[in-house]
């Protein structure tokens, strides 16, 4: 992975500016970019970067793709779709959790993230094409978060894309009456709830990097070894299974005096051979 | 605890979804048209969904009972078995399940009479050869059965079918709905077991062997017929004297006479599916293992799977006769 974006770990896809406008605020979030209608604001201190998609299930999508594109991050970042949403019944300033996202054009179901259910009430949420005014189905209504859901469970995985709606309209309450200020109001009403969900996000992201990432000893490693494509496999899977036999040994010696990447392979394979005679299994 | 329960909308109304919606009363309750539209996808992480299964309710449409795979049965011309299930309340490290679907969630075929309507056929078609059916194969048969009352429908099926042998295989020490009913001779309850130490390791969120071994008497003395299921063999230091420990533990004031059979096996993946498995969890040292890949297939290998094999069946011979005692190799 790419240095530079390690530290980033939410990606955050809204379509309107005010909706930005509040995360931009509150994760204090630089511009990082303004290319093709889809501008980038990033912190690397606290991990964020956020896209502003425009509105529609396609632009959502497409801007979640740009946002990956540009930074290229690992499997293990969360994805966040946050936006507001029309609901049948309200109130007005809830945040649900969509745990099912159905495009209303084709049909097509989602079923995004592990759920929080102590922090969020769960919610069906289908993705219109049009503004929806009649709210004839008990579930949120939006624009976008069908396309964000087709495209982000495979940059990292379904478990960490997550779809959180702020209601802001029902059929009391219309869209009409929705303005900048009020989107702002309801983003900062849900901040501590918004927190609080980043807080359990952050613990998942922080096991999958865990699991899935190279540690810097192995990308050390195979930085100054010759390693073919194929040994740099190999040498991977060796690794974790040296690494999990012994947690607290260092391999920078050994592979500094090793003759080849090779060589160092085949001592990596005897260490863990001479544990198996007395394998624990804790 | 389940939080949330998608239903497929054409069995919203069977009496089994009734019941097990009934059961959850707290969980938020979605529907959805099929199962697969959430089950098995790409891009699910089975680790982390195992955090929070959710409980898909479906109906089976096809497949109802299978074949077994060649190596596993007890002595029966033909063993098949079925899966009114998929997916398992335990965690169990060295689960094939975790390599099997990407999704943790607990997938329950609701519609139990067309198991049992396909199981009747197979006994038809069969008129004539020893059989035995196998429920457990992915999931654990006794372990969700507050909820789906599936072994007590299904041990009522084959109470009819004597002609016939059931084996309803566990972890789970939820013996009550067993020890309410009158044992029934063609049906045996077979539990998985490993030393208490190898399964205080890697049997997470499953009953403690010592409580497995409890129900194992319990339900010998009110007249059930068990079976020992000592699978897979896990490798490790002491291991000899951990296994001859396990076996004795169950063998003392054990009812032999209602021990149906024992059978032991090694751990065995298919290459992709350890590959996998050993990727969901590459901190567990079972899979830090120097394994052996033959073809397609990642074992011990044989030194070490012979070397337990007849150190395990030399214990049991202890205690019973070979022809109680099977090994299973797939």
């Amino acid at each position: 992975m790419n240095d530079t974006n390690q530290e980033l770990k939410f990606f955050w896809v809204v379509a309107l500016r005010p909706e930005a406008n509040a995360l931009i605020q509150k994760f204090n979030l630089k511009s990082f970019s303004n290319h093709l209608n889809f501008p980038i604001y990033i912190n690397r201190k606290n991990g964020h970067a956020l896209v502003i998609s425009g509105v529609g299930s396609i632009k959502s999508a497409v801007a979640t793709m740009y946002l990956n594109n540009t930074f290229k991050p690992g499997q293990f970042v969360a994805w966040i779709n946050i936006g507001i949403a029309g609901h049948f019944q309200g109130p007005v300033g809830t945040l649900f959790q969509a745990i099912k996202v159905v495009n209303n054009d084709n049909g097509k179901s989602f079923f995004p993230g592990l759920r929080f259910s102590k922090l969020a009430e769960p919610a069906e949420l289908c993705t219109v094409s049009s503004p929806e005014n009649e709210f004839t189905l008990p579930v949120l209504y939006d624009m976008e978060a069908a396309g964000f859901c087709e495209i982000a469970p495979s940059l990292s995985c379904n478990e960490l894309t997550f779809v959180m709606k702020i209601v802001s309209d029902t059929s009391e309450h219309s869209q009409s009456l929705v303005t900048k200020k009020m989107i702002a109001d309801l983003f900062k009403k849900n901040s501590s709830i918004i927190d609080n969900l980043l807080q359990a996000i952050v613990k998942i992201v922080d096991r999958e990097r865990a699991r899935l990432e190279d540690s810097i000893e192995m990308d050390g490693i195979m930085g100054s070894l010759h390693f073919t494509e194929t040994n740099r496999l190999r040498f991977r899977k060796i690794y974790k299974k040296w690494w999990c036999l012994f947690p607290n040994e260092s391999l920078v010696d050994r592979a500094q005096k090793a003759s080849s990447a090779k060589d160092l392979m085949q001592s990596m394979e005897l260490d863990i051979a001479s544990e198996a005679q007395s394998w624990k299994l804790k | 605890m389940i939080e949330t329960v998608f239903v497929e909308s054409q069995i919203i109304d069977h009496p089994i979804t009734e019941r097990v919606l009934s059961r959850l009363p707290n969980a938020d309750v979605l529907n959805i048209n099929r199962y697969q539209e959430m089950f098995n996808k790409r891009q699910q992480n089975f680790r982390l969904q195992k955090e929070k299964p959710a409980l898909i309710l479906a109906k089976k449409h096809d497949n109802f009972v299978l074949p077994a795979p060649p190596g596993f049965g007890m002595g029966s011309q033909k063993n098949f078995y079925f899966s009114h299930m998929y997916n398992c309340i335990y965690d169990c490290r060295y689960c094939f399940l975790q390599g099997m679907y990407s999704s943790a969630n607990y997938l329950l075929f609701v519609n139990f009479e067309d198991f049992f309507r396909s199981i009747s056929e197979t006994i038809q078609n069969n008129a004539g050869s020893s059989l035995t059916f196998f429920s457990g194969y992915d999931c654990d048969s006794l372990a969700f059965e507050k909820i789906t009352t599936f072994a007590e429908h299904t041990l009522r099926f084959f109470k009819r079918h004597p002609e016939v042998e059931f084996e309803l295989r566990t972890k789970s020490v939820n013996i009550k709905p067993l020890l309410d009913l009158e044992p029934i001779s063609n049906c045996v309850v077979a539990f998985s077991l490993s030393p208490e130490s190898v399964a205080d390791v890697l049997d997470k969120k499953a009953p403690r062997v010592k409580r497995r071994i409890r129900a194992i008497k319990e339900l010998t003395k009110s007249g059930w017929f068990i079976g020992l299921r000592l699978d897979p063999l896990i490798f490790c230091e002491n291991w000899r004297g951990l296994y001859s420990e396990l076996i004795e533990d169950i063998m003392t004031d054990l009812e032999i006479r209602n021990l149906h059979s024992v059978s032991f096996g090694p751990l065995r993946y298919p290459k992709k599916m350890y590959n996998t498995i050993a990727a969901l969890y590459p901190e567990e040292k079972l899979f830090a293992f120097p394994m052996q890949t033959t073809g397609q297939l990642v074992s011990y290998g044989p030194e070490i799977e012979n070397e337990m094999a007849n150190y395990i069946q030399d214990e049991l011979k202890k205690y019973l006769g070979t022809d109680r005692i099977f090994q299973c190799l797939i």
